[in-house]
C-alpha cells in the first residue's frame, strides 16, 4: 500500500515536472525561429514565414510524442498558441 | 520594437492566416481564438487595396479590403462595440504610433504624409479614448 501511494507520488510529481517544463520548451524553439523576425521589410512577402512551417511541425512532433492525458497535450498547444501570439502582439505594446 | 511598416502587418496577418490553417487541419480548431484580437487590430492600417494570399495545403485568401485606409478611426468608432469589440484603444494607438514613426524615417513625401496621418490617428485615438484599456 505504501509502495503504491509512493508510486502515485512520484508519478504525480513528474507529471508537475514535465508539465511545467513543456510551456519553457515551446517558448524557447518560438523564440530562437522568430527572433530574426523583420518589422520593416520592403515588400510584403505573400507567403508564411518559412519559420513557421518548421515551428508548427516541431510542435505536432513533439506533443504528439508525450505519453500525456489528452488534457495535457490541448494545455500544451493552447499554451503554444498563446505565446506566439504574445509574440506578435509586441506589434501593440 | 520601435517601428513596425504595412508590409511587416501584412505579413503577420498571413502567418496568423497560416497558424489558424495549421490548428484547424490538426484539429484544434478551438485554440485559434486566440488570434483574433491581433487579426482584428492589423488590418486597420493595411491599404484598403491590399488583399494577400498564400497557398497551403488549401489555398486561402485574406482579404482585408473591407478596411477603408481613409477613415479608419471614423469606422473604429461606429463599430468598436460590435465588430472590434476585441480591439483596446490603447493598442490600436500604439500600433499607429510606430507606423508613424516608421513613415517619418523615410525620405519620400507619400511615406512621410502616411506617417503624419497616422501619427494624427494615434492622437486622436487617444483623445477620443482617454485612459482606456491602459
Amino acid at each position: 500500500m505504501v509502495h503504491i501511494r509512493t508510486a502515485a507520488g512520484s508519478f504525480s510529481k513528474t507529471l508537475e515536472v514535465i508539465l511545467d517544463r513543456i510551456p519553457k520548451v515551446i517558448s524557447q524553439k518560438v523564440d530562437d525561429l522568430l527572433s530574426e523576425y523583420e518589422w520593416t521589410p520592403q515588400e510584403p512577402e505573400g507567403v508564411p514565414t518559412p519559420y513557421l512551417s518548421t515551428l508548427f511541425q516541431w510542435l505536432t512532433t513533439v506533443i504528439d510524442s508525450l505519453a500525456l492525458d489528452p488534457k495535457h497535450k490541448d494545455q500544451a498547444y493552447e499554451g503554444a498558441a498563446a505565446y506566439i501570439n504574445d509574440f506578435y502582439m509586441v506589434c501593440f505594446s | 520594437m520601435q517601428v513596425i511598416n504595412q508590409n511587416a502587418l501584412e505579413n503577420v496577418l498571413v502567418d496568423i492566416q497560416f497558424l489558424k490553417d495549421q490548428f484547424m487541419v490538426v484539429g484544434l480548431e478551438k485554440f485559434t481564438g486566440v488570434f483574433d484580437e491581433l487579426v482584428m487590430v492589423s488590418p486597420f492600417s493595411i491599404s484598403c487595396s491590399t488583399s494577400v494570399t498564400y497557398c497551403s495545403e488549401s489555398l486561402f485568401t485574406l482579404k482585408t479590403a473591407n478596411i477603408p485606409v481613409n477613415n479608419q478611426v471614423a469606422q473604429y468608432q461606429d463599430q468598436r462595440q460590435t465588430k472590434f469589440a476585441l480591439v483596446k484603444p490603447r493598442k490600436l494607438q500604439i500600433l499607429l504610433e510606430k507606423l508613424a514613426r516608421y513613415g517619418s524615417t523615410r525620405s519620400d513625401r507619400p511615406s512621410r504624409e502616411l506617417a503624419e496621418k497616422r501619427r494624427k490617428e494615434a492622437e486622436m485615438i487617444g483623445r477620443i479614448y482617454p485612459g482606456e484599456s491602459r
